[in-house]
């Protein structure tokens, strides 16, 4: 077999066999939560009652797969601790991410016997245009740049809101991101200019950059990706969608260092022939 | 019922983007078709809801039906999003090539709005504060000599060195050689590193959004939902197949005509 003319609809159908077989056996990997998911956690876990939250969740359902399951979580555990949460966005498709992370937050706390009123505990500002300049102005006043919330209430009618001007009364910020506007903008235009505390949750892709903004103590805690997300549920103590995952992740890891394997070990075997034919023709 | 005919469209329009990965086929361009249609008035009407409405519409008619401003504060206050108004229709002065160059003026305010923006926030966020987070101590009292994770001497060390190498790899203004071509080499080594772990992350991402829709595609197989799953994958590959003989008989079809004497 040789790497030219494989075709690469095998390793898709490989990949989907992996991830849909194995999907629904009960097995859970063990997650050890790395220093930057337990940083995330701990800041939430430190807000007083009563202090806000200040969520912008910039993605849409695209990614969902990723963020959603840290959304959930983070408002789940703010909530909980009756710790309020102002939701907006700067991404066209948040709100409704918004709304789906409040609606199953609350899900679970009604199973837990804890009913929380929006307006009074949580409210969710909608979508404004803009990008940096969006960003900053959110930083300066919050009501300016949301004058009605999602659903069309004039912000100054809801209770939450009336004790809000702008970030001197936010406790901690999370950005939800999964591109430009997202953490570095949060980071540049509010997070340095009012010093407000901040954690993050982003696509596994985008990652690998906060490592820096970690270690200078800019960010307190971040997620990246799914295995964010599995290692917050794990700290959390409530298995969701992200734990269920995490094995057929690892199989699916399995599956791509086998094939980067395979494929190097073919071309290296391509190119012992080619060697060794040169040699037999003396070139 | 609403949301199980929502349930329906979702699955199918997975499944019809899905059967690219067989090959380019009417399900997957019908998908992108409605993807792009939707999104495009989605934002339309989430700019104007969101922003356009509350922000600039709704004060402006306010301004103009109110009563009249008691002072210049209030007028001020009243009338300044008829600044953001007039920019705006200026921006369309680009439709029309004699007016064209009208619409540079609020670009140039945009630009130079934006830029400063950025400038600042960038020199405080990616600068100073980093730079900042470089300054690490390399002995102290309760810093050990290694650990796996946190600070130690070793994980110090190596940043301060990571950074310093990477630095003089990207420094341009003389020939690197002798040292400095030493020290840009180890730079590229933590390059590489970091190359690596962003491709890695990058494959976790994307088994990340497969393993996602993987979930919802078996929460929706349950007869809660009508079986939307099953129903829908066999319809799916009940048109790939249709689509794919069609086209090889249209094909043979094709070739007999052109081999026909």
């Amino acid at each position: 077999m040789s790497s030219k003319g494989f075709d690469r609809r095998w390793i898709f159908l490989a990949m989907g066999l992996i991830v849909f077989g194995f999907l629904k056996l009960p097995l859970r990997q063990p997650l050890q939560p790395s220093p930057e998911s337990r940083g995330f956690f701990e800041a939430v876990e430190q807000l007083p009652p009563g202090s806000i939250l200040y969520v912008s969740a910039d993605y849409g359902p695209s990614t969902q797969a990723e963020i959603l399951p840290a959304h959930i979580g983070i408002v789940y555990q703010a909530l909980k601790k009756d710790v309020r949460v102002i939701a907006g966005a700067v991404w066209v498709t948040g709100p409704p991410m918004i709304d789906r992370a409040f609606e199953e937050a609350n899900r679970r706390l009604a199973a837990e016997g804890i009913h929380k009123e929006y307006g009074v505990d949580f409210v969710n500002l909608g979508y404004k245009a803009g990008n940096d300049v969006a960003i900053a102005n959110i930083g300066t006043s919050i009501i300016d740049s949301y004058p009605k919330d999602y659903l069309g209430h004039s912000v100054e009618t809801l209770p939450l809101m009336q004790e809000v001007e702008n970030f001197d009364q936010i406790a901690l910020m999370c950005n939800l991101s999964i591109g430009s506007p997202g953490v570095r903008q949060w980071l540049q235009q509010v997070q340095t200019r009012y010093n407000v505390r901040m954690v993050a949750a982003v696509t596994a892709v985008m990652a690998p950059d906060l490592y820096s903004f970690f270690q200078s103590k800019q960010l307190e805690g971040f997620l990246g990706g799914l295995v964010g997300a599995a290692e917050y549920e794990t700290l959390l103590e409530t298995p969701g969608p992200a734990m269920g995952g995490m094995t057929v992740q690892s199989l699916a890891h399995f599956l791509i260092l086998a094939l980067i394997v395979l494929g190097n070990a073919l071309h290296l075997r391509s190119w012992w022939k080619a060697r060794d034919t040169r040699r037999a023709e003396g070139r | 019922m609403l949301e199980i005919f929502g349930v329906w469209v979702a699955v199918f329009l997975t499944l019809a983007v899905f059967s690219f990965l067989y090959k380019d086929n009417p399900l997957y361009k019908l998908a992108e078709h409605l993807f792009i249609g939707i999104a495009t008035g989605y934002t339309l009407i989430q700019a104007w809801t969101g922003t356009l409405d509350p922000n600039l519409y709704k004060p402006l008619k306010e301004a103009f039906s109110g009563p009249p401003a008691a002072d210049w504060k209030e007028f001020l206050d009243h009338w300044k999003r008829s600044g953001a108004l007039v920019l705006g229709i200026l921006v369309l002065a680009r439709l029309h090539p004699r007016t064209r160059w009208i619409s540079r003026w609020p670009l140039a305010v945009l630009i130079g709005t934006f830029a400063a923006l950025r400038m600042t926030g960038y020199a405080q966020s990616d600068l100073v504060q980093q730079a900042n987070g470089t300054l690490v101590p390399l002995a102290g009292e309760g810093l050990p000599a290694f650990a796996w994770q946190g600070p130690s001497v070793f994980n110090h060390a190596t940043l301060i060195v990571g950074v310093l190498c990477v630095l003089v790899y990207f420094f341009f203004s003389f020939e690197q050689k002798g040292v400095s071509k030493l020290v840009a080499y180890v730079g590229t080594f933590f390059l590489m590193v970091t190359f690596g772990s962003s491709f890695g992350y990058t494959v976790l991402a994307r088994v990340s959004l497969l393993i996602g829709r993987a979930q919802d595609m078996y929460e929706y197989a349950r007869p809660g939902y009508g079986y939307a799953s099953p129903i829908c994958t066999a319809l799916v590959i009940a048109g790939l197949v249709f689509w794919e003989r069609r086209n090889r008989r249209r094909v043979s079809q094709e070739t007999e005509q052109n081999t026909a004497p």
